[in-house]
């Protein structure tokens, strides 16, 4: 028999390892401590695996070994999972509380797993693991299982040193990052899984954030230009941003409730490969609740998050609505520029200048204020100032109140991840593009119900019933 | 014993069957001797793993029988398998 049949059983013959595991009918299952080939009638409790899923985790060596021996050890050290949850807890400077509170992890067992996870079930483990940011799989089999500590650090550092409009981010909210970081590495992972192809790596960053000669505005400008002919964009309107983000992007967006101060922000982690990978965490709650503010908000973020060189982004970057609304042409001392930069972006992004100055011409009307609001799908306050800009100033722009809201179909087309999803135990930052790319990796074999159950924060049978639906939705 | 036929699989684990030549056995496993009585054992087989954890305890009360202190690793409920790791509480 050769090493690949004794390892994904009959059928896959003259194939390549990952073929192999591809087309692999068996499944794993794994504990706190092990792995093994999984064994239905034996009702094991552990989390089943494909053996796509064990193959790319574990390797070939350790599945040959729990072939070999009915299971194979997993431990890297006696300790590695107790170690890897608490240092991480204490690295993020959170409370076993928050944490209780986030994986919904029971107060006994988040505490039993910082020092005899064995005690734990493997579920409980990885909900824990996930939350705090940890990739799971590696539990046990690393003792530090892909914590990025440069993102733990920055996020100890916003709980107590931030000053600022964002002011100082509380526990939850931290930890909401921190899931943020898993959800951002596992959808990178499926994409790539199930070949999605990621349009923003054609984008490289741009040190440029001005000069007395070009301002930061400009170069946000001329970022937002390029940025519409890497696209294709022309100077049409954009119908949803969200979608456009994630689906020809292929940047993960993250909705989730944060304290209304805060609009939105980048999160970096890191890919299997070690690369860095990027998305956006976009609040529901506050301004954002009006869709024309969320999508300056998640504007915003992608002109950081496509040009922005690494240093600037951090591992963390949180943006307040004072700042992330900001007319980019209004000076202050203490500009910040590279926030500038990304308000020009956004707004020119949304609504190409020239396109504005013809569908606003001189002299300017508060019907073509309205008229610019619902063509580029932008706020009123948004509108007069970009208007204004578009001609230099030149004219005037009437102040007068416009009583108007974002018409359904722009609302429906950035809100439709918020306002409908099938399962109810899934949180709201895990639901959208996200539950897809984990129902389509299910029913493609790549992950089995266990994982998609586990990324979903629900239960196997809830998982199953949906994922078609997921599918075709999402 | 040593003249069995060697199952060729490319491994670098040695196996049971190098032992049996692929015939049937009643149970195997792992034994480890920490003095000349005191024995640890663990279903951790391949081909001859214990099917639930009353036959892992059979294979303990045997070695019993025979006078040694036997410490079964015991049975792993999340794998549906024998432990290949003693938990020291």
């Amino acid at each position: 028999m050769d090493l690949l049949t004794f390892i994904f059983g009959p059928g896959i013959e003259g194939l390549s390892a990952e073929d192999a595991a591809r087309r692999s009918s068996r499944c794993y299952v794994r504990g706190e401590d092990g792995i093994s080939i999984y064994k239905k009638h034996r009702r094991p409790t552990g989390h089943v695996l494909t053996s796509w899923e064990a193959y790319t985790a574990f390797g070939s060596e350790i599945l040959e070994e729990a072939v070999e021996y009915s299971s194979a050890i997993l431990r890297e050290t006696a300790d590695a999972t107790s170690y890897a949850l608490r240092n991480r807890r204490e690295e993020l400077g959170l409370s076993h509380r928050s944490v209780v509170r986030a994986s919904g992890v029971s107060r006994e067992d988040v505490e039993i797993a910082e020092s005899s996870s064995y005690k734990v079930s493997i579920q409980s483990l990885e909900r824990i693991a996930f939350v705090l940011g940890l990739d799971e799989r590696f539990l046990a089999f690393k003792r530090d299982p892909g914590g990025d500590a440069r993102l733990a650090y920055r996020l100890r550092t916003l709980q107590t040193e931030r000053p600022g409009p964002t002011g100082t981010i509380s526990a939850g909210t931290a930890l909401l990052f921190a899931e943020a970081a898993s959800i951002i590495r596992v959808q990178h992972r499926l994409q790539s899984w199930l070949d999605v192809q990621a349009k923003s790596d054609r984008f490289r960053p741009v040190e440029d954030y001005g000069s007395p000669q070009t301002p930061a505005w400009r170069v946000g400008y001329n970022l937002a230009e390029h940025a519409r002919e890497a696209l294709q964009l022309g100077d049409s309107p954009i119908r949803s941003m969200r979608e456009l983000v994630e689906q020809r992007l292929g940047i993960p967006v993250i909705q989730a409730r944060l304290p209304d101060r805060i609009a939105g922000a980048t999160v970096m982690t890191n890919d299997d490969n070690g690369d860095e990978v990027r998305g956006v965490v976009l609040n529901t709650v506050g301004d954002n609740e009006n869709v024309w503010i969320r999508r300056s908000t998640l504007a915003h973020e992608l002109g950081h998050l496509l040009y922005d060189p690494d240093e600037r982004l951090q591992s963390v970057r949180v943006d307040s609505y004072v700042d992330s609304q900001k007319d980019p042409q209004t000076y202050s001392a203490d500009a910040d520029y590279v926030e500038q930069r990304a308000n020009a972006f956004a707004i020119a992004f949304l609504a190409p200048n020239e396109a504005v100055r013809q569908l606003a011409p001189t002299p300017i009307s508060v019907e073509d204020v309205s008229s610019v609001m619902h063509t580029f799908g932008i706020s009123q306050t948004a509108a007069r100032y970009h208007i204004a800009n578009c001609h230099y100033h030149n004219f005037n722009v009437p102040q007068e109140i416009i009583e108007s809201e974002p018409p359904y179909e722009q609302t429906a087309a950035e809100n439709f991840t918020v306002d409908f999803f099938p399962i109810r135990d899934t949180p709201e930052q895990r639901r959208g593009r996200f539950s897809g790319m984990v129902a389509r990796a299910y029913q493609e074999n790549f992950i089995s119900a266990h994982t998609g159950a586990l990324y979903l924060d629900c239960t196997i049978q809830d998982f199953q019933k949906n994922a078609d639906l997921l599918k075709s939705l999402y | 014993m040593f003249e069995a036929p060697i199952a060729k699989i490319g491994s670098a684990y040695p196996k049971h069957t190098n032992l049996t030549g692929g015939a049937e056995a009643y149970l195997g496993g792992e034994m480890w001797f920490a003095s000349t009585v005191d024995l640890y054992l663990s279903g951790g087989s391949g081909r001859y793993h214990p099917e639930d954890r009353n036959q892992l305890e059979e294979a303990a009360q045997v070695f019993e029988s025979f006078g040694y202190q036997v410490t079964s690793l015991g049975w792993n409920d999340s794998l549906g398998e024998a432990k290949r790791v003693l938990e020291v509480t």
